[in-house]
């Protein structure tokens, strides 16, 4: 034992050092900065509002991985121009949001609405309304406009000219107040046709309007009677809405669970921090039967986000075609932010009411907290989902010269299920 | 800092009789490997630390009776979990990675002929070989099947709203992110007995502090992501031979 600490008492020095050169060395680590929880910076200067937002977007937008904006070089960019301005100057508030359109002009997410200070930025609709084939252009100089919430589709004009039975249903006092459905045989056949302006049919099935009500019963009903030999799921103009239709509306017509893609989030606050891709799976309502006669979706450049994900999932059918145009290119879900820890967020907490808690913040960033891939392995975001058949629609084709109406897309369905 | 541990380790030698001597062995433990980095912009997230195993083939040069040089190369797990916590409560990812690693050292031995403690001290280069992960999260397009009952009930966890999704995979490493070389320093201490003249058992525990990102620079502002792992190891060591000279 005296031999024992005889050595260390004689190396004391040595090893002293040693440790003390470990020690210093493991001290190297850069420092880890503190972060922000999302909406909690407060922001005093556009410097502030400018970095929350930047951060915000770097750990809580899904799509860094697909998507072709440099970000890093959009800090280097503008944070050096919104440091010049001031936040309660009205002219400077008016170039930040022309600083901020710019920074998110070319995401892919086509969920994306930035809501700056009395500001509006859409960048997906902006690019679509360069394209003079883009629907709206179309129908923006059509000779009237037919339809109750502007778009073409939703018409007595067109549900006179092509279905014989049938049933109108609009909600004209709920949460979905103007939504639209309308479900009726195609004249002449045993097509069911089926056709809605929004994804709130469970809502509006469970408590809702009962004309909306009405007219889903009229469609079950059909689709359960044995006679229906083709189907007709028109979303065109559809700008979606709750997920749960998807099991609501196509579960009704499957009778084993039906993968049809994966959704990812993110992991962690890095740029590509990742989950791993969950299976997107439609489950089919209790008792239901799996529809094989032939089904048609028509969806066009205005189906959006779960349009484009409910045609998707049809797809997958053996007996389903797609006709009419590619969709909007929206296909990331979208809940609340702490769920995954990314998609929407505030930023800029601008003012916080000491009365009521209650923050106010210069901004809100409307993006999808998952990235959808569908069963090909094909992210279609920001590129929309391409038809089975193409058929343009144009006011030629559409209004017809004795001021009635023509649908192609309709008129190619129907040749399908022939 | 390595001109002073190679000044320190040439003062010792210059000043100590020479008995060389040259062992090799294996060893293998327990590892428990923490992440250290920054997750509080994140809601109710935390990670913690998960225990692995390592296994070496320790090479060790007895420069005297007390002092040698030492290299481990082996294998060592460097696992960790982030957990979410509150709602989330059951949200979780076992990240397991597995490091080919070549630890080298000093190797300071006190004590009598047969039981001897000893400390390690130098530093390592690691390549990150494999990584797996396990875990649940919720899944979105899930959902359970549309009933025609509607419940007021609420919510107490997350998968009260969502379906969970359990994975089970290999991690794919992504080249624009992840930095699979590692460089760290370690310290150790331990105990040995000398069996006989040909056989050393010992036991060890052993300090990794990675001075590396487990990233690459790839984005402004990145939180980096340091591993920091414990060993404790227990091994033989075989003396292939011995000589002595001034």
């Amino acid at each position: 034992m005296k031999n024992y600490f005889n050595h260390i008492y004689k190396y004391r020095f040595s090893i002293a050092a040693l440790f003390f050169i470990i020690l210093f060395a493991s001290s190297c680590h850069k420092e880890i900065s503190t972060t922000n929880q999302t909406g909690s910076a407060a922001a005093g200067n556009f410097s502030q509002v400018f970095e929350d937002f930047w951060t915000n977007m770097n750990n809580n937008y899904v799509f860094w991985s697909i998507d072709t904006t440099n970000w890093d070089n959009m800090h280097t960019v503008y944070a050096p121009l919104f440091a010049k301005l001031n936040l309660y100057d009205s002219a400077d508030n008016e170039k930040a949001v022309g600083y901020f359109k710019n920074m998110v002009d070319g995401l892919s997410d086509s969920h994306y609405t930035l809501f700056p200070d009395g500001g509006y930025i859409q960048p997906a609709h902006d690019r679509k309304l360069k394209n003079v084939s883009f629907i709206e252009n179309v129908f923006g100089t059509a000779p009237f406009s037919p339809s109750i919430d502007g778009h073409f589709y939703y018409t007595n004009a067109l549900d006179s000219l092509y279905l014989g039975d049938k049933i109108v249903g609009v909600d004209t006092t709920g949460d979905n107040k103007d939504m639209y459905a309308v479900a009726g045989m195609i004249t002449g056949t045993n097509d069911l046709y089926l056709s809605f302006s929004k994804f709130a049919l469970a809502a509006e099935y469970q408590g809702g309007s009962a004309k909306i009500k009405a007219v889903l019963d009229y469609f079950f009903n059909k689709l359960n009677s044995g006679t229906v030999t083709g189907l007709v799921i028109d979303v065109r103009g559809n700008g979606g809405g709750d997920i749960q239709d998807l099991n609501f509306l196509v579960g009704s017509l499957i009778s084993s669970p039906l993968q049809f893609g994966y959704t990812r989030s993110k992991s962690g606050t890095g740029r590509l921090d990742y989950t791993p891709w969950a299976p997107a799976i439609v489950t089919p309502r209790a008792g239901a039967t799996a529809f094989t006669k032939p089904i048609v979706v028509l969806a066009d450049g205005e189906s959006v986000s779960m349009a484009e994900i409910t045609t998707m999932a049809l797809k997958q059918l053996p007996n389903t075609k797609v006709v009419g145009d590619t969709t909007w290119g929206a296909n990331g879900p979208l809940t609340d932010n702490s769920v995954f820890n990314a998609g929407s967020f505030n930023f800029g907490k601008v003012f916080t009411n000491i009365e009521t808690g209650n923050a106010t913040y210069y901004g809100n960033a409307y993006t999808s907290s998952t990235m959808f891939k569908y069963i090909d392995d094909k992210i279609y975001e920001g590129k929309g989902f391409p038809p089975d058949y193409e058929v343009k629609q144009t006011l030629n084709t559409v209004f017809l010269r004795n001021n009635n109406i023509d649908d192609p897309q309709l008129d190619k369905a129907l040749s399908l299920l022939q | 800092m390595a001109y002073g541990s190679a000044m320190l380790i040439i003062a010792i030698c210059c000043n100590t009789k020479i008995n060389a001597q040259f062992s090799i062995g294996v060893s293998a433990g327990y590892t428990n490997n923490y992440l250290l980095t920054n997750v509080s912009n994140l809601v109710s997230t935390r990670y913690n630390a998960l225990p692995g195993f390592g296994a070496a083939v320790p090479v060790m040069y007895s420069v005297t009776d007390w002092f040698a040089v030492k290299a481990t190369p082996g294998y060592m797990q460097k696992n960790y979990q982030m957990q979410r916590t509150d709602f989330y409560q059951g949200v979780y990812q076992n990240n397991t990675n597995g490091y080919v690693q070549l630890p080298l050292m000093a190797h300071f031995s006190f004590g009598g002929e047969q039981l001897r403690g000893f400390v390690d001290a130098g530093g390592y280069a690691g390549y990150w070989l494999t990584a797996h992960v396990k875990g649940v999260m919720p899944n979105i397009l899930n959902q359970p099947a549309y009933t025609n009952l509607t419940s007021n009930a609420q919510p107490n966890n997350v998968f009260d709203e969502y379906t969970p999704y359990s994975y089970n995979e290999k991690y794919q490493f992504n080249t624009t992110k992840d930095n699979r070389i590692e460089l760290g320093l370690l310290a150790g201490a331990g105990i040995s007995y000398q069996l006989n003249d040909a056989y050393q058992l010992f036991g060890e525990a052993t300090f990794y502090n990675a001075l590396t990102d487990q990233q690459k620079k790839y984005e402004t502002g990145q939180v980096p992501r340091y591993n920091q792992t414990y060993v404790f190891s227990v091994g033989v060591l075989f003396n292939l031979g011995k000589s002595g000279y001034q």
